[in-house]
């Protein structure tokens, strides 16, 4: 099996939960938690990574460099939001 | 992932130190996105920044950096241009750093077109001192030395520098990152002072006093204050009254830059000192003719030489 790779990435050490790439995301991918286990107590999270085309309106609007989105042509596995592992190159 | 900033931030010093929501961060890693794609090397920069938010860009950015005094960002810029013209010297700072505390250091870089890119991170307001309103808060705005309100009148930066005479002069928004980045990459090419004034949000200390402590919220309110360039010449002057025009404003390809005129000065005062030498000594030739003429040699040289010179050889 190949090594599971998600189409968008959250460094949750250098979130700080401002909700822009909420605010700008297209196609509501991200969604924004209350987590007590990161620093600033609320974080954007990936919720519907299947849904992600990687446009990195996200990536580009992040003030804090914590969100990497991979390039479009590059594979990736990873796990959708029912638990189902899909396979996804666009 | 298209640029790796890790490469030109120091990562020991991260998180940013930057309120949730603040533009700083946009305006930083479009500014690497624009270095990378024009592929300078670190040792090559040189980045400096005075006091405030904005001016904390120094600490995170992997070049050469200084943290100056505050306002006076500019002038130790200039500084560093003239006596390193190979290195490329930037300016990271607030407004109230940059245009209300520094303006008469503005004014003078634009007059003489030395070429330092000064990225001005607008966000409206003294961030890091507490709130207090600046010379570019809207009327009306609260902050905290304005509790019910600026009444002064602001002042239009772009404008400012067209009128001081900068090379290039543009404005951008950090609620658009991709046009930021063709902005400041032009601003870093272009030889000679340019100037890119990005509307940044501030959420904590202008966002939370004005019922706009929501960063998504905030963005769509300076968006309203927003034209693009393009859109702008469709519009007539009553609609672009309380508009800012965003995109490049002012572009002069023909004023020449500090360094390069004063390179050519060195070259041609070195050159007279010589053709004095040897005429001192009686050893001129008639190639040193060739290399400066006779009025040229006059205007350059602030002494009278010949007649003293005349005087003494007669003794």
């Amino acid at each position: 099996m190949a090594k599971k790779r998600m189409p968008v990435e959250v460094n949750y050490d250098l979130c700080k939960g401002c909700g822009l790439c909420v605010h700008v995301c297209p196609k509501n991918v991200l969604e924004m938690v209350e987590d007590l286990h990161v620093w600033m107590g609320t974080t954007a999270k990936v919720m519907r990574p299947e849904d992600c085309i990687r446009c990195k309106m996200c990536e580009d609007i992040c003030p804090d460099f914590s969100i990497t989105v991979e390039d479009i042509g590059v594979e990736l596995t990873f796990e959708d939001s029912k638990g189902n592992l899909i396979t996804k190159s666009k | 992932m298209a640029v790796d900033y890790t490469k030109y931030l120091r990562m020991d010093k991260m998180p940013l130190y930057w309120c949730p929501g603040c533009g700083d961060g946009i305006v930083l890693k479009c500014y690497l996105e624009a270095i990378d794609e024009l592929g300078w090397g670190k040792d090559d920069c040189a980045m400096v920044s005075g006091i405030g938010c904005a001016a904390r860009v120094t600490g995170y950015v992997d070049f050469h950096t200084l943290h100056t005094i505050h306002g006076r960002a500019i002038a130790v810029a200039a500084g560093i241009k003239m006596s390193h013209p190979d290195k490329h010297v930037f300016v990271f700072g607030g407004d109230g750093d940059i245009v209300h505390i520094g303006g008469n250091h503005l004014l003078h870089a634009c007059r003489r077109n030395v070429d330092v890119t000064v990225v001005l991170i607008n966000n409206w307001i003294y961030g890091m001192t507490g709130g207090q309103h600046s010379c570019t808060t809207p009327p009306g705005a609260k902050a905290s030395t304005a509790p019910r309100g600026t009444f002064e009148p602001t002042i239009d930066v772009c404008q400012m520098a067209i009128g001081a005479g900068a090379g290039y002069v543009a404005r951008g928004f950090a609620g658009d990152p991709t046009r930021l980045k063709k902005l400041i990459k032009e601003g870093l090419e272009y030889k000679g002072f340019s100037l890119i004034d990005v509307f940044s949000p501030c959420p904590i200390n202008f966002g939370r006093r004005n019922k706009l402590g929501d960063p998504a919220k905030l963005l769509e309110h300076m968006k309203s204050f927003l034209v693009s360039s393009a859109k702008a010449k469709r519009m007539s002057e009553e609609e672009l009254k309380g508009k800012f025009v965003m995109g490049v404003l002012h572009k002069d390809t023909e004023k020449p830059e500090l360094t390069a005129s004063y390179k050519g000065l060195i070259e041609k005062a070195q050159a007279s000192d010589e053709y004095w030498a040897k005429y001192v000594k009686g050893t001129l030739t008639e190639d040193d003719k060739d290399k400066i003429t006779r009025e040229e040699l006059k205007k350059l040289y602030p002494y009278d030489v010949e007649t003293p010179l005349k005087e003494w050889k007669k003794l």
